[in-house]
């Protein structure tokens, strides 16, 4: 401690005074040791030369006399910097082109790593988020919701939880408030705003008095709806919002808080679900936790699994081998994005990666012009390590200019990357440069300036002083050593842009497929939008199929129509609910492999009107109706699922599968597959009804327009009104429309990567032109006697490029292995085509050897243009 | 023959117990009283000397030597004078055991 405020003292005060001692100390050992040696006879030239010797490098001893006063590192450290700064200021241009090539890297790495650190890395915004479950219950082959009664068990008797609540989803239209409005709440156990740490902003929210079954219908408003449809009504608590005609009263509305599927409102379910009922009675109900601190998921699974086992013993029924399901809340909301964003967090990584070998090679190139500096700075005692140092030194300080650019080209790109990015990648609006993000872009900076300055720093390391300082720089830097270094560099550049441009090639062309593939009808001039039809006023079967019928009758009517008919499913909706089904003769499946079909009805006409083509028998028509016999359409999947060598039509499937309720139906048609979740979706085996026999309050109208659709929007709405102007109209668009944005996400990831691909290949083609342009000015001596021995122009062109080909040649096979490898990482995103695509391997491979030639273009025609004579005149 | 890690220190006290001494006498003292068989590297010799400095064991002051040059002389303090004794006599116990060890009596 005393020495460390001694060494403070001295830093502060006489630093200076101490340097000067030791120095004058230095020259009056030399000098009486050059008397002493006069004194032996020595004349007193080689005396004084001899005592010089003797006494060492006099630089390095005063250096260390004085480090013994001071924070040695640290001031070095400040020599070192202020050393690189003015480096940077002799060569303004090489400093330019090292700072963009950083900020090139660093900003595109912060802007991607902000979006990761927002969407995939920052914790949950709820009390102990990372010990909240979801629960559910599992068959041992998929989960799926909890019963009421189940649910109630595992809250009463789990050790495991210090809470548990209940949630599922409740919807319904809003009227009395201008338009009605489809609605999306949810309907949650009382304990479920603790879990979140959701509060009330006015008001209050949900109790346990209000669970109970027979309590009054009360709400809670969320913010933005309350903000958004009630303009932020400031005495809304206490009034009654009317929900499928039922009056709510709204006793609260809750504070802003992000959640993983927004809602407009809550409401009790404990209210709704009254007493528990049967344990097999299954609802849509997802079970939210909180894990007691130390239990694990399993370990809380195995609680109430024995739950269950008990259950199963002293209340049996058909789901009796039914167990618990449960996983992190942090798990599993994010979806497939994650892929997609670790895709393009390793391309920006890559792309860090060739802007380092790109700044290694153009440093290697000005430390071997600064080679006699360094060599005459090693001459007068600055020790190897001291050498080293100071090139780290510098290299990091220019990396740290070059990252702080950096940061403003993230700025702009994250404001551009989240203003074109899907608005369906949850978090995303949260995404800015925060402490964390700038950490992580001070890391990669340095990271990346001490990559960069490894190379010249292994070249430096066998500057040799002789030569060096006879020769000039030029001769001593183009050594073999230091060309093989920067080839290197040339070769891991082209071999990384390879990869990269191979993967967005490979994402390019799965675009093109998914927005070309034919999605298996005929989606032009389509209009399609859905109604519900509330309970209230649409309380029988009858009564809905008349609204349906009359509707679609209506429709027809209007001018400029060509068709029109309704489906509870169509495609893209995707996945409306399966359910179990089997196939009559055959043995009946264990539980566990009953199969699983997705469920449709259609009113009569929709496969035509949709254009998808029926395979076998007949689609339905408005004889099938309530009391005919039971009858269904299945999809080429199902059909080949069973039937491969023979017609499906007069087969018979089981509707629920052997294990539960349901009609058995006749097969009569077979059709064409449809891309049930989007343009790039596979296909499932689906089942179709008839909408006649038994309709859903829930269905999706279609109209093919004669002209363009979209102008028939005002006809129909008023059709829909002028039957019933309390229906919202929800998700009216275009068919297009509709494909379009399923494709929202792959266009957003294909753009991001094919952009760095395009970064990669101009940063290649530039270190590329770096690294012959310096290589031609090394030659040009060669170059010459060559012309003037009578070689052609055009053979040192071919010699120059034969130079460029063998580097590229090089990168490019490593990076096709690479690319190889690296696209199994891409099989998810893949699409219509095989990852493994030769093709378009190829054509990357082509196209980054293009660049390289580019790249090598301007140096190759300097060479061939060498004016002889000129050159060799000047020796 | 190399020095010993933290021995120069010490010689360098040992040396000035004779009376204050420069840099230059101090190297040629450890020389001569060694037999010539340590050889003072000046690359070590000017730090040591500065650490002293920095504990305050020895002070160092510009004076005229014999041959009317200007040096720097360098003076045990009361401090330093303590420190050598205490070292001494820890060298003294290292080197008996050292000797004791290689050279086993009997």
């Amino acid at each position: 401690m005393r020495l460390w405020w001694s060494k403070m003292r001295a830093w502060m005060t006489g630093r200076a005074a101490i340097d000067n001692d030791v120095a004058e100390e230095v020259r009056s050992h030399v000098e009486m040791e050059a008397a002493a040696l006069q004194e032996r006879g020595m004349t007193p030239q080689a005396a004084r030369a001899a005592a010089r010797r003797h006494f060492g490098n006099t630089t390095a001893v005063a250096e260390h006399a004085h480090d013994a006063w001071t924070f040695a590192a640290f001031e070095n450290l400040l020599k070192d910097v202020r050393y690189g700064v003015r480096a940077m200021g002799r060569s303004p241009a090489f400093s330019l082109v090292v700072i963009l090539t950083f900020a090139l890297g660093v900003g595109v790495n912060t802007a991607i790593f902000s979006v990761v650190d927002a969407v995939l890395i920052k914790p949950l915004p709820y009390p102990s988020s990372e010990r909240l479950v979801r629960l559910g219950e599992s068959n041992g082959k998929g989960d799926f919701s909890v019963t009421w009664g189940n649910f109630n068990y595992w809250r009463e008797s789990n050790r495991s939880f210090r809470e548990m609540a209940a949630g599922q989803g409740f919807g319904g239209t809003l009227t009395g408030r201008g338009d009605p409005v489809t609605t999306a709440g949810r309907a949650v156990t009382a304990p479920y705003y603790g879990l979140l740490g959701i509060r009330p902003l006015l008001g209050r929210l949900l109790g346990e008095q209000d669970d109970l079954p027979g309590a009054p219908a009360t709400i809670v408003l969320t913010h933005p709806f309350w903000s958004s449809r009630f303009e932020g009504d400031p005495h809304i608590v206490g009034t009654n919002v009317v929900l499928d005609g039922k009056p709510f009263q709204v006793v609260g509305v809750a504070a802003p808080l992000w959640t993983p599927d927004p809602v407009d409102y809550y409401v009790s379910l404990g209210r709704i679900m009254g007493k528990p009922a049967s344990r097999g009675r299954h609802g849509s109900i997802r079970g939210l936790a909180l894990l007691k601190p130390g239990v694990t998921v399993t370990a809380a699974r195995a609680d109430l699994d024995g739950i269950m086992r008990h259950l199963a013993e002293t209340d049996p029924g058909p789901e009796a081998d039914h167990r618990s399901f449960g996983s992190f809340l942090t798990e599993g909301y994010v979806g497939d994005i994650r892929r997609a964003l670790m895709v393009l967090m390793g391309a920006a990584v890559l792309i860090l990666l060739i802007a380092c070998a790109n700044v290694a090679g153009l440093l290697v190139a000005r430390n071997t012009a600064r080679a006699g500096e360094l060599a005459l700075r090693k001459a007068i005692g600055a020790g190897q390590f001291r050498l080293v140092r100071q090139l780290l030194t510098e290299n990091v300080a220019i990396a740290l200019a070059g990252g702080t650019a950096g940061l403003a080209f993230a700025w702009v790109g994250l404001r551009l990357l989240v203003s074109l990015a899907p608005r369906d990648i949850p978090r995303l609006a949260e995404t800015r440069i925060d402490p964390m993000v700038l950490l992580f872009s001070l890391g990669i900076t340095v990271g990346a300036g001490l990559l960069a300055g490894l190379a010249p720093v292994l070249a430096s390391r066998r500057i040799d002083l002789g030569s060096a300082l006879k020769e000039g720089a030029r001769v001593a830097g183009a050594g073999k050593r230091r060309q093989s270094l920067r080839g290197a560099m040339v070769v891991a550049e082209v071999a990384i842009t390879l990869v990269l441009a191979f993967g967005s090639g490979l994402l390019l062309r799965s675009l093109r497929a998914a927005q070309t593939v034919s999605p298996g009808f005929d989606p032009e001039r389509l209009l399609s939008f859905s109604l519900n039809l509330p309970g209230q006023a649409y309380r029988s079967s009858e009564a809905i199929h008349q609204f349906y019928a009359q509707l679609t009758a209506d429709l027809r009517r209007v001018p400029g129509v060509a068709d029109v008919s309704a489906a509870h499913c169509p495609p893209p909706m995707g996945d409306c609910g399966d359910w179990f089904y089997s196939v009559a003769g055959l043995p009946a499946p264990s539980r566990d492999q009953v199969p699983l079909a997705l469920t449709n009805w259609t009113e009569p006409g929709y496969f035509h009107m949709m254009g998808i083509p029926l395979l076998q028998g007949r689609e339905f028509d408005d004889t099938d109706r309530a009391g005919g016999p039971t009858i269904a359409v299945v999809n080429e999947t199902l059909a080949r699922l069973w039937w491969p060598h023979e017609s499906a039509l007069g087969h018979q499937i089981k509707f629920g599968g052997p294990y539960q309720q349901g009609d058995l139906m006749e097969i009569v048609g077979v059709v064409g597959d449809v891309r049930q979740y989007g343009r790039d979706s596979s296909t499932d085996p689906e089942m179709f009804f008839p909408a006649t026999r038994q309709s859903d309050s829930s269905m999706t109208i279609l109209v093919r327009a004669a002209g363009d659709p979209l102008k028939l929007m005002p006809a129909i709405r008023a059709r829909v009104a002028a039957l019933d102007r309390n229906l919202p109209l929800q998700h009216f668009a275009t068919m297009d429309a509709a494909l379009g944005a399923g494709l929202a996400r792959r266009r957003f990831s294909t753009l991001l990567l094919t952009l760095f691909a395009g970064l990669a290949m101009l940063l290649a083609a530039v270190g590329i032109y770096g690294l012959l342009n310096y290589w031609v000015t090394s030659r040009e001596p060669e170059i010459a006697v060559r012309l003037a021995l009578g070689a052609s122009p055009l053979r040192i062109l071919r010699w120059t490029s034969a130079h460029v080909l063998r580097l590229a040649l090089s990168g490019v096979a490593i990076g096709a292995i690479g690319g190889w490898f690296a696209a199994r990482l891409l099989r998810d995103m893949v699409f219509g085509i095989a990852t493994h695509n030769t093709a378009t391997l190829l054509a990357a491979m082509g196209a980054v050897m293009t660049i390289a030639l580019l790249g090598a273009a301007i140096p190759s025609w300097r060479a061939a243009r060498v004016d002889a004579s000129q050159r060799l005149h000047q020796g | 023959m190399e020095f010993l890690q933290g021995t120069l220190e010490v010689l360098i006290l040992r040396s000035l117990q004779a009376g204050p001494n420069h840099a230059y006498g101090i190297a040629q003292f450890l020389e001569q009283q060694s037999g010539n068989e340590f050889i003072v590297d000046n690359g070590s010799l000017y730090p040591a000397l500065q650490r002293l400095l920095q504990r305050k064991w020895v002070v160092a002051q510009w004076k005229m030597s014999p041959n009317a040059r200007r040096a720097r002389y360098y003076r045990l303090t009361p401090a330093g004078q303590a420190q050598l004794v205490a070292e001494q006599s820890k060298w003294q116990r290292f080197v008996e055991a050292m000797s004791r060890v290689l050279s086993p009596e009997g």
